[in-house]
């Protein structure tokens, strides 16, 4: 197997969180090089946005016939003036460049980063017990893992980081140019700014709250008209069209309330951001025009006061952001470690022996099984073998234990009492991979992929069109897969075509054989098959796969009519 | 790479084939407009949110002026009572403008959210007004996406871009006038100077749109894969596909890297060119500013006003740079639903719908010579015939495709017939109300509909109907007796598609809804398919006594279950081929003894 499948010695007690540090600390060191540069440039546009705020208040200065740095004096007004110019429109320049650079260094790893904790997911998900994808980690859970997690996670991988850079270059150039104006007005000014990012970190946690809320009725919503559209024929033919309009309406409406929420608590920002900035130019007019007509600020001073001011508002507001954007992010890091870390099935990982030459391809010795939250026995103390070759029927009512014996008897399902073999070792002999490779299981529902009838069949195999029509043959649909226009490239699911129950249960039973195994569970797997076609499929598995070994489980007798041994189950 | 390329373009070729979208494709401002129609009723109040956002930006720039006179008539004369004045003025404004702009901003998404509860409503009575065609012909993927996704891609801009966009444009609006008023030479090379951003967006918007464009196609695409793994775990598990599905995921997710990064890069260089570009006419005051002052051709305050301007002129053209996308895609959305909305309803595909809607019906049926073609080429009733009487029950048999799918349908109106008539109780189906129609007939198939909500509910969803009489049809069916069984009572909780009841007690659940509903006649396609031993028994008294006094017809691939038919008609390729009671049609040893035949080898 070429996957490790690594297993921490007690996972109930290890530390998701730090393990989420870790990680991210391991992707900083493993790429600090583009790290460093997108320090650098973050840096770099701070300096330069700070420069060129000053130039203008410098060039403001010259105009009033405040005093400059002793450095832009030239021998003429003129040329004073054309320093002054020279450097405006360098530093912008320069500006433009740092800002592509941090962009395409430092907020470019939010995506990498992103990208690999995707992958991450599936490459921990695919191993994990069945129990656990049903009872902890459900669809739901894992879905928005996908999504909502990694996507608030992967941010303080990059933009997150590129805000702290620029909060802190940004904030303190603009309070050294401040104080080296005025310290008495700064340090006045700053202590009204103050309150601005404890505010922001607020309404921040308080939108993410209900835009997650709106987005959760949307999805709601969403369910819901896929069900009325996929249903509508139904509905037309029985006029409960209506019934069902007045519930998406409904639904639509309580969307509309959330989502109002959401976007009321966004616009708060308008009077909370405002009301910052407004309350500081106060402060900066009644303290400081005192100071301008004593003469101790220029006026050039004073205008640039105005506008540092206005840019100090952004990395304050900036704190606030960070704040509750770094705790979100571990907390969905926290949520995906979880995935990263579970216990995966055992059995999956196993190194695997060769195959015996044995006559016998199973061998049952007094089995017993109990479901994980059952308290009887569901199958107590069987035994029975087949061999090679031989077709063996199960029959029995609804809840006698069929399926659940299918799934022991081909390995899937190993927590059971007893011995079983298979060609005269136990299933964990046998790697995963290899055991798959030998016995084949149609189970009871389709499920078929999005893809194309041809993709459906292959899947990881290299069979070529002649072969999968071989195998749509045996299972009696090549006749229907030549009536759709696109032949073998017919696609299935939402956007293609719907198949009937009978072409699914059909098809999915063309796919196990075009697998070639050598030992066959049907588990009721033509129910929805019309007799007479039963019959022809049940003839052509007979008389083409003499030497592999089937076992059939059916309701119907005529399933079970070429069985060599017939197993009935009681309830 | 090239395989799997092609394998997922089907998955999106919605999104992408805007080819078929052409041939209805009203142009994007006439969508608009015609979507704006939804937005009438909230006329008043969304004029009076857009006069507060302008009055917003009017007192911003006058905030702006202020600023200027403080520097000129106050700092620089050095008279304290002036430039506190102004400076009280200064902010007096700025406060004014934020709570106009929060004011108005609330009112205007208000209204919007309104407006596109309009168009969804709309939507939903079209979904029910669309002729069945329709859907035979769309992929449900499709109707779903202009129902869900288009929509919220209109709300998208309508709730929070309109708001920055609007109060953008009027801020730029503003500061241009009032730059062209304060020194027209100047104000004018300023607003002349804007071009080059404006220019730069125009021609980068389509690749901006479609670099968007890929950045959701991946990530739903990366969505779904995730999601039918996840149901197929089983399926992979089974086939020991770990590595391969691995491999397909992980395709998946650097398609999606691909497109993020595409996406960075493009941002990485345009956002800081927009900003440079706008940045450009602000150096160039500098520079013609600086010239005339030397040479006192201009005044400080007038150089500082103008500096004050020109922020608030490129600041929100850089914002309009950056919404420009949403607009985009607003009216893309726009166009698509507009469009939909276009698609011909059941009134003008199936004509007129009729008058007649009488009580008491009878149930007598009649197919005179009916032609019926879902193409208008291929005809798939081929001159169909056949009277039924009132209570009559009938079973039709044939193998798949044969019409009698579609003899059933045409009873529903769910389509046209092109020649011949059907007369139910002797007037054609065409005179009669649709609605009331497929009120007399009751319908059930192998699934039934099944949703979230009280078996009471779920029985009958018009709550005028008494309890008792529920009951009492639960009593009928049997279906009381299984209720019983499971220790479930009227208001039992049914989850979404009768997760929580097996296929034998859906399928009662769906019987015990008809005989409610009490039609006149009764169609049952399959619907003993499938269900077990012990349910068999039970659904077959069902069947029987909901059938009583009401005229039946009971399509069914086994033919043991028509036992109870007083005549079975055999469909063959579009045509009636035999019909007659059960024992004549064995005796004729015809088409029914040969399908017969077939099965009971089998069985």
């Amino acid at each position: 197997m070429s996957v490790s499948v690594s297993m921490p010695e007690n996972p109930e007690v290890h530390d998701h969180l730090k393990e989420a540090r870790r990680h991210w600390l391991k992707f900083l060191k493993s790429n600090w090089v583009i790290y460093s540069w997108g320090v650098f440039f973050v840096l770099s546009t701070a300096m330069l946005q700070v420069l060129v705020t000053r130039l203008l208040g410098w060039v403001l200065d010259f105009f009033t016939k405040d005093p400059l740095p002793k450095f832009f004096y030239g021998a003429s007004e003129y040329d004073t003036f054309l320093r002054l110019f020279v450097f405006l429109v360098i530093a912008r320049c320069v500006l433009f460049f740092s800002r592509v650079g941090w962009r395409i260094t430092m907020a470019r790893q939010t995506h990498v980063a992103s990208s690999e904790l995707k992958v991450n997911i599936w490459d921990n998900v695919r191993f994990f017990k069945s129990v656990d994808l049903v009872r902890h980690f459900t669809k739901g859970i894992l879905m928005n893992a996908n999504t909502s997690d990694v996507a608030r996670g992967r941010f303080i991988y990059g933009f997150t980081l590129v805000a702290i850079f620029d909060m802190l270059f940004l904030g303190l150039f603009t309070l050294g140019t401040m104080i080296s104006i005025h310290a008495p007005l700064t340090l006045i000014s700053l202590c009204v700014l103050m309150i601005l990012p404890f505010f922001v970190k607020k309404l921040s946690h308080l939108e993410m709250t209900r835009y997650r809320t709106a987005q959760e009725t949307l999805g709601d919503f969403n369910d819901l008209t896929s069900q009325v559209v996929s249903t509508i024929r139904l509905q037309r033919i029985t006029q409960t069209g209506e019934f069902w309009s007045k519930k998406m309406m409904a639904s639509a409406e309580s969307y509309r309330q959330k989502r109002l929420e959401a976007v009321f608590t966004s616009l708060r920002y308008i009077p909370t951001m405002g009301g910052g900035y407004v309350l500081s130019y106060a402060v900066l007019f009644f303290v400081g025009i005192p100071y301008v007509l004593k003469g101790d600020i220029s006026v050039g001073d004073f205008v640039a006061m105005q506008g540092l001011i206005f840019l100090l508002q952004d990395p304050l507001a900036e704190l606030g952001f960070i704040i509750s954007e770094w705790k979100k992010s571990f907390t969905s890091l926290e949520r995906l470690s979880e995935i990263y870390l579970h216990e995966q099935d055992p059995h999956l990982g196993l190194e695997g022996d060769e195959l015996l030459d044995t006559q016998t391809v199973l061998d049952v010795e007094s089995l017993s099984f109990k479901y994980f939250d059952g308290e009887e026995n569901v199958i107590e103390d069987l035994s029975f073998n087949i061999s090679a070759g031989k077709r063996l029927g199960i029959t029995g009512p609804i809840g006698s234990g069929k399926s659940t014996l299918v799934r022991i008897l081909s390995g899937i399902e190993r927590q059971f009492e007893g011995d079983v073999s298979f060609m005269g070792r136990p299933f964990n002999d046998y790697s995963h991979e290899f055991l798959r490779t030998l016995i084949g299981y149609v189970p009871q529902k389709p499920f078929l992929f999005a893809d194309t009838i041809r993709e459906n069949i292959r899947l990881d195999r290299d069979l070529d069109d002649e072969q999968v029509w071989h195998f749509l043959e045996m299972s009696c649909l090549a006749d229907d897969v030549r009536q759709f226009p696109e032949g073998l490239g017919t696609p299935l699911g939402e956007w293609g075509i719907n198949l009937s129950g009978g072409q699914k249960q059909r098809l999915t039973l063309a796919r196990a054989l075009a697998r070639e195994c050598q030992l066959y569970f049907f588990d009721d797997c033509l129910s929805a098959v019309d007799t007479v076609t039963e019959e022809r499929i049940l003839k052509n598995l007979n008389q083409q796969l003499k030497s592999e070994t089937l076992v059939w489980v059916a309701h119907r007798p005529s399933t079970l009519k070429y069985c060599h041994q017939i197993l009935e189950l009681e309830s | 790479m090239s395989q799997v390329k092609k394998k997922k373009t089907f998955l999106h070729a919605d999104e992408q084939s805007e080819e078929g979208i052409r041939k209805f494709k009203l142009s994007d401002m006439a969508s608009f407009k015609k979507l704006l129609h939804f937005a009438r009723p909230y006329k008043s109040g969304i004029i009076f949110g857009l006069s507060l956002m302008v009055v917003s930006s009017l007192t911003s720039l006058i905030s702006a002026r202020m600023m200027g006179l403080l520097v000129e008539n106050g700092l620089l004369k050095k008279s304290l009572s002036t430039s506190f004045n102004y400076s009280g003025l200064v902010i007096v404004f700025e406060v004014l403008s934020l709570g106009c702009m929060w004011q108005g901003r609330k009112l205007l998404t208000d209204y919007s959210s309104q407006t596109i509860l309009s168009i969804r409503e709309a939507l939903f009575n079209h979904l029910q007004n669309l002729p069945i065609g329709f859907y035979d012909r769309q992929p449900q993927g499709r109707i779903v996406t202009r129902v869900t996704h288009d929509v919220e891609g209109i709300e998208e801009f309508f709730t929070s871009s309109m708001g920055r966009v609007l109060n953008s444009a009027f801020m730029a609006l503003m500061a241009m006038m009032a730059m062209l008023v304060t020194d027209f030479r100047l104000g004018g090379i300023l607003v002349i100077s804007v071009f080059p951003a404006i220019f730069f967006v125009y021609v980068t918007r389509d690749y901006v749109r479609k670099v968007n464009r890929n950045l959701s196609r991946t990530n739903s695409a990366l969505n779904s894969k995730l999601s039918e793994f996840l149901s197929g775990i089983e399926v992979i598990r089974i086939y020991g596909l770990e590595n391969w599905s691995k491999e397909e995921y992980d395709s998946y997710v650097d398609e999606y890297r691909t497109s993020h990064l595409n996406a960075n890069n493009l941002y990485a260089w345009t956002r800081p060119l927009v900003a440079l570009l706008c940045s450009a006419p602000l150096i160039g005051l500098v520079w013609y500013g600086g010239n005339n002052i030397l040479t006192g051709a201009m005044t400080v305050g007038l150089f500082v006003t103008f500096v004050r301007y020109c922020e608030r002129f490129f600041n929100p053209i850089m914002t309009l740079a950056r919404e420009i996308h949403m607009v985009q895609q607003a009216f893309t959305s726009a166009e698509r639903v507009a469009s939909f909305l276009a698609h011909a309803e059941e009134d003008t595909v199936l004509g007129e719908d009729g008058k007649l809607a009488p009580k008491g019906m009878e149930g007598s049926i009649e197919f005179n010579d009916v032609w019926m073609a879902y193409d208008s080429k291929n005809y798939v009733l081929k001159g169909i015939d056949f009277k039924i009487r009132k209570g009559e029950k009938i079973g039709l048999v044939g193998t798949t495709g044969c019409g009698k799918t579609t003899t059933v349908s045409l009873l529903s109106r769910l389509y046209e017939y092109q020649k011949g008539d059907i007369l139910l109780d002797g007037h054609s189906l065409r005179s009669y109300q649709r609605s009331f129609l497929r009120q007399q007939i009751g319908f059930v198939s192998q699934d039934a509909i099944l949703f979230r909500g009280s078996f009471r509910q779920n029985l009958c969803t018009d709550e005028s109907v008494p309890d008792d009489k529920v009951l009492y049809a639960c009593e009928v069916t049997g279906l009381a007796r299984v209720m019983r069984l499971g220790s479930w009572t009227l208001d039992s909780e049914i989850f979404d598609g009768g997760a929580n009841l097996s296929v034998g007690e859906r399928q009662l659940l769906a019987l015990t809804r008809v005989l409610i509903k009490n039609p006149t006649i009764l169609i049952l396609d399959e619907a003993t398919a499938n269900i077990d031993p012990w349910f068999e028994k039970i659904i077959h008294q069902a069947v029987d006594r909901v059938m009583v006094g009401r005229t039946c017809l009971m399509i069914a691939h086994r033919l043991s279950t028509l036992d109870h038919c007083d005549r079975i008609f055999v469909f063959e390729k579009g045509q009636l081929v035999e019909e007659g009671s059960k024992s004549e049609l064995e005796e004729k040893k015809g088409h029914f003894f040969n399908l017969h035949q077939a099965q009971e080898a089998v069985e």
